[in-house]
């Protein structure tokens, strides 16, 4: 039941509903751009990792013995040009500040002799979390793509 | 000027309403803009992505092209993006080439659903990748090696 004393408090739910609608919209615009982030790096370590699992082989070793082995230097070094090469800000971000990591495994599977993973830490700016204080303006994110040699029969 | 009884709480009310309206109406485009760019971003981004892959992976050189635009404007389709997007592919079908996929798509400056909209920015995501240097069927003869 009303009381008199109530009367007029509508203008002070107002702007409440309205920055509680508009702190959830943030908070959602905010999630999308780390979600977008997040599959930005993932496009990037996929075809990195793509990239360098054959751009790495050691041709010489090959010539010789039949051996699928990747070179590590030659391996990085092709993640670093693939990741370079797309001249995205966030991927930029991450190998400037040294969030990068590639990883070389063998398997004994002589038809998938080699894998490349790729593990990319960056950065992803937010946009309305900044304006708010004590809240961190970027948010880490992780992406970790692999891919295998498969060799034609 | 004499005041009826008790139109305080409507004076209010109706204030409210007005400021409430026009600032929650004005809040929710401008957010509903961004989420656009930001869906529109993801969707060019998959579809650049799924086009250089299509592209690196193309039988031969004839249909490269043409089957990393199919494939782009599949993902596009399936994301729901019915503005004309545009993919330029930039290099060439031979092994070790660097490919660059860029999709680009427009979207409304300002858009007020049913009244229309003003103004338009470009949208672009970019992907790249490299033809395999060991694969068959590629344009360069047997034994190229990567530089």
């Amino acid at each position: 039941m009303a009381e008199r004393r109530d009367k007029g408090s509508i203008v002070l739910m107002v702007p409440a509903a309205v920055l509680i609608v508009l702190m959830l919209a943030g908070l959602a615009v905010d999630t999308a751009v780390e979600f977008l982030s997040r599959h930005q790096l993932d496009d990037a370590a996929a075809a990195a990792a793509n990239d360098a699992v054959t751009q790495g082989l050691d041709r010489a070793r090959f010539d010789g013995d039949s051996s699928y082995t990747l070179d590590p230097v030659l391996t990085d070094a092709a993640v670093r040009r693939s990741l370079a090469a797309r001249h995205d800000p966030i991927v930029d971000d991450a190998l400037a500040t040294g969030g990068v990591v590639v990883s070389i495994s063998t398997t004994a599977d002589p038809a998938r002799p080699a894998i490349v993973t790729v593990t990319i830490t960056g950065h992803a700016h937010l946009i309305f979390t900044k304006a708010v204080p004590g809240l961190p303006s970027t948010v880490t994110v992780r992406s970790r793509e692999s891919a295998t040699a498969v060799l034609a029969p | 000027m004499r005041r009826l009884r008790g139109d305080d709480a409507l004076v209010g009310g109706v204030d409210a309403l007005v400021f409430g309206v026009l600032i929650f109406v004005t809040m929710s485009l401008a957010f509903v803009n961004l989420w656009v760019v930001i869906e529109t971003k993801i969707a060019l981004s998959a579809a650049a992505h799924e086009a250089a892959r299509a592209f690196v992976e193309a039988p031969d050189s004839d249909g490269a092209a043409q089957r990393a635009q199919l494939v782009a404007r599949d993902v596009l389709r399936a994301h729901g993006i019915k503005s004309m997007p545009t993919i330029e592919v930039e290099g060439a079908f031979s092994r070790c080439t660097r490919i660059t996929v860029t999709a680009r798509a427009p979207v409304a400056g300002i858009s007020l659903g049913w009244l229309g909209q003003w103004g338009q920015r470009q949208v672009a995501a970019r992907a790249s990748e490299v033809v395999d240097p060991y694969r068959s069927d590629a344009d360069l003869p047997e034994g190229t090696t990567c530089g």
